[in-house]
């Protein structure tokens, strides 16, 4: 494990050079990324940009084929990715259903606590069921996830990734699947979260969210990072072409 | 239309083609009518004495042909989940294993697998092999085979996010196998394991080249001794139905009650 304080004194995620090909075609080109403990960054980009792809590889479902990844003060590889505390540490919170579709939320919930961090059941169960009521759902636990909207769906699989106590969140787009009337619930979640001081890296396309919500805003266009900045600055005026044309469209559509 | 109607919603348009399809149903019912007349008048015909008396007979076979079923079905389950795991592993030697295994017993005739269990084990271990242990053997190597297809197919089916929501929660691969995986493959791969109990439990039959007596092989006997090949064989067909319908309903059944999306 990693001490706390080496996480906290420096940045808790840093990308350097990083780069990825799916064959002859470069998806990632020189990424570089600094993520304060503490802060919230989120990812836009249009789609195809590799702002998903940047979120993988920093917990590990893709790896990178060119630069370091150094997260929570230990280098990204093989040894790193096989310690399952490690993994667990670095929460992920997918566009849709990654819930365990056999399972009963609970279970969905308790399952990784028991069999990573060795919990005993009724602790697990406990910690369950503060986790539902801290996203608004103490009263699914019973619940099969088809049985519950997708905006419920998500508000569980933010519990299910919470009840690990990861350093850091990521979120893949976690509105971006869901009905209109149902994002706020989830967006209010994460609010949440944000202020209570988690590390948080988000890819969405919620302006308002990440105007409110966010510390610095990342751009992302054809596998490159073309901006990051303040979020003030950057919905003050996008420094470039690509940025403003984007925004202008999430704004004005 | 009158005035009365035209205040009240349109009323759903008659389906044309429902006439049609109870005319349709009738006629299957008189068939299926006809049909069982035919049977229970031809049945009424055959030798049922010799069938009561032969009864024990039969009864002995079939338990000996439910029980290599179960044994077989069961063991081959277990040994089908550790091949289709090996077929899916990262470590290549284990793949080729799994796969040069399973692609083998299922390109060879069952007869031939239960032969080549039974008479070569003499040649390489020195002794000989019971007749119930090489059908067990055997029996389980061939259902394992078809099973670890068709655990693999549901594993294949569940979608890649349930395995990546397990990796990133912390789990281990297996962890993730035993617990995410192997649970929705089950369900998903139901249908394709009734057939392959069903197939299982005809194949048993097929123990009787190395002397065993299972129903079919009983009432083969039965036949020979007494010369009744109608009488005996339309019992066979009618239990074989009866047991191969009966267990494909059953394990419906096991259906569990979530619904996948």
């Amino acid at each position: 494990m990693t001490s706390s304080a080496e996480a906290t004194s420096g940045p808790i995620i840093e990308l350097r050079n990083v780069g990825k090909w799916y064959g002859p075609t470069q998806v990632l080109k020189n990424i570089n990324l600094t993520v304060e403990t503490g802060s919230v960054t989120v990812i836009c980009g249009p789609s195809g940009s590799g702002k998903s792809t940047v979120l993988r590889c920093i917990c590990g479902l893709e790896e990178a084929q060119a630069g370091t990844l150094h997260i929570m003060g230990r280098t990204l590889n093989k040894q790193t990715l096989g310690d399952a505390n490690f993994r667990s540490d670095i929460g992920m919170v997918f566009q849709r259903f990654s819930l365990f579709q056999h399972m009963r939320v609970l279970a969905n919930l308790t399952l990784a606590p028991r069999k990573v961090r060795g919990m005993k059941r009724r602790e697990a169960e406990a910690q369950a069921h503060a986790m539902l009521a801290r996203v608004g759902l103490p009263d699914k636990a019973n619940a099969y996830p088809n049985e519950l909207s997708g905006g419920q769906q998500q508000r569980v699989a933010i519990a299910r990734a919470l009840v690990m106590k990861p350093k850091i969140m990521l979120f893949d787009e976690p509105t971006s699947a869901l009905d209109p009337d149902l994002v706020r619930e989830v967006l209010d979640v994460m609010r949440e979260l944000a202020k209570s001081g988690m590390t948080m890296v988000v890819v969405t396309h919620e302006m308002g969210f990440a105007r409110q919500a966010g510390d610095r805003m990342v751009f992302m266009n054809h596998g490159e990072i073309l901006e990051n900045r303040a979020t003030q600055e950057f919905f003050a005026q996008p420094a470039t072409e690509p940025a403003r044309r984007f925004l202008d469209n999430v704004l004005h559509h | 239309m009158s005035i009365a109607a035209l205040g009240e919603a349109t009323p759903p348009p008659v389906d044309p083609t429902l006439a049609s399809d109870r005319r349709q149903v009738v006629i299957w019912w008189i068939f299926v009518v006809c049909v069982l007349a035919l049977l229970i008048w031809k049945l009424s015909a055959l030798n049922w004495g010799l069938v009561w008396r032969v009864s024990p007979l039969l009864f002995q076979g079939f338990t000996v042909t439910c029980g290599l079923t179960l044994v077989s079905v069961g063991l081959g389950m277990l040994v089908g989940i550790a091949l289709a795991g090996a077929r899916m592993s990262r470590f290549a030697p284990i793949r080729y294993v799994s796969m040069a295994y399973t692609e083998t017993v299922r390109a060879t005739p069952q007869l031939m697998v239960i032969f080549w269990i039974f008479f070569s084990y003499p040649v390489f271990v020195g002794h000989n092999m019971s007749p119930w242990t090489g059908a067990v053997v055997s029996l389980t190597m061939i259902a394992s085979a078809y099973l670890a297809e068709v655990i693999r197919g549901g594993i294949l089916s569940v979608p890649i996010i349930q395995s990546e929501s397990a990796t990133v929660i912390g789990l281990s691969r297996v962890q993730a196998f035993v617990y995410v995986l192997l649970p929705q493959a089950c369900r998903n791969m139901l249908p394709a394991f009734v057939t392959t109990l069903v197939t299982s439990f005809k194949v048993t039959s097929l123990v009787y080249v190395i002397g065993l007596i299972d129903f079919f092989r009983a009432a083969s006997l039965i036949n020979n001794r007494n010369f009744a090949p109608a009488t005996i064989y339309t019992v066979v067909a009618i239990v074989y139905l009866i047991s191969c319908f009966t267990l494909s309903r059953l394990v419906g059944l096991l259906d569990p009650k979530y619904k996948l999306q």
